[in-house]
């Protein structure tokens, strides 16, 4: 197998397919085990449940941009998350009179869309990895 | 004795898998606010973890311990779905 790879081209798409190809043994080991599948789709489970919560921070500063206050997420009687402008905050209050800069809407909501696509590949490249395993 | 080193292994390597996820999305907020210029505070009980940019500008969102507890609950519960259900719809392959 070394000799192969040796003889093989050093060339992006040889070295792309060579990655493409692990990546589709290790799938193929890894769903052959009941135990590792169950791991990696834990793994997986996991990873989707962070680029939601980020999804949602971005979202909530982008919800925030759009009201002239505060903006506060309230759950019964737990207090989850606020997002206060500068110009209410005490520590900054004097700083931001001197320097006031409003976030970019156009930098959250790309951050947004490529938080999104990121989602969506996380969800699609299993299903896809499966089918061009079998 | 196998079978309960086995569970508590897992149920070890459940717990870490999540304190490493959370690290890594806290690490992301701290970018976000990074690159977006708003402060970021996290506040845990009578603890409090702040970022914020310099010159001070933009918004400060601030997260509180109900939050955290949640985003773990969420992070694990996610991963324990995924899991179950895999280890449920399991099959052979053929």
């Amino acid at each position: 197998m070394d000799a192969l790879v040796e003889e093989l081209p050093a060339e992006a798409g040889v070295v792309l397919d060579l990655v493409v190809g692990a990546a589709v043994a290790y799938a193929t080991v890894v769903r052959a085990n009941r135990v590792l599948s169950s791991g990696a789709a834990y793994l997986h489970g996991v990873c989707v449940a962070v680029l939601l919560q980020a999804i949602a921070f971005v979202t909530l500063v982008l919800v925030s941009q759009q009201s002239q206050g505060s903006t506060i997420v309230d759950v019964g009687l737990f207090h989850f998350a606020s997002v206060v402008r500068s110009d209410f905050h005490l520590l900054h209050r004097l700083s931001a009179l001197i320097v006031r800069t409003l976030i970019d809407s156009a930098t959250a909501e790309v951050l947004l869309l490529l938080l999104v696509a990121t989602l969506i590949f996380a969800i699609v490249a299993p299903r896809r990895l499966r089918r061009s395993v079998l | 004795m196998r079978r309960t080193s086995a569970a508590g292994y897992s149920l070890l390597l459940a717990i870490v898998t999540v304190a490493i996820a959370e690290a890594a999305l806290w690490a992301l907020l701290v970018v976000f606010s990074y690159i977006l210029r708003i402060g970021l505070t996290l506040d845990l009980g009578s603890a409090s973890l702040g970022f914020q940019p310099n010159p001070p500008a933009g918004p400060i969102v601030q997260l509180f311990e109900p939050a955290a507890i949640t985003s773990v609950l969420f992070c694990a519960g996610c991963g324990a779905i995924a899991g179950a259900r895999a280890f449920r719809n399991w099959r052979p392959a053929p």
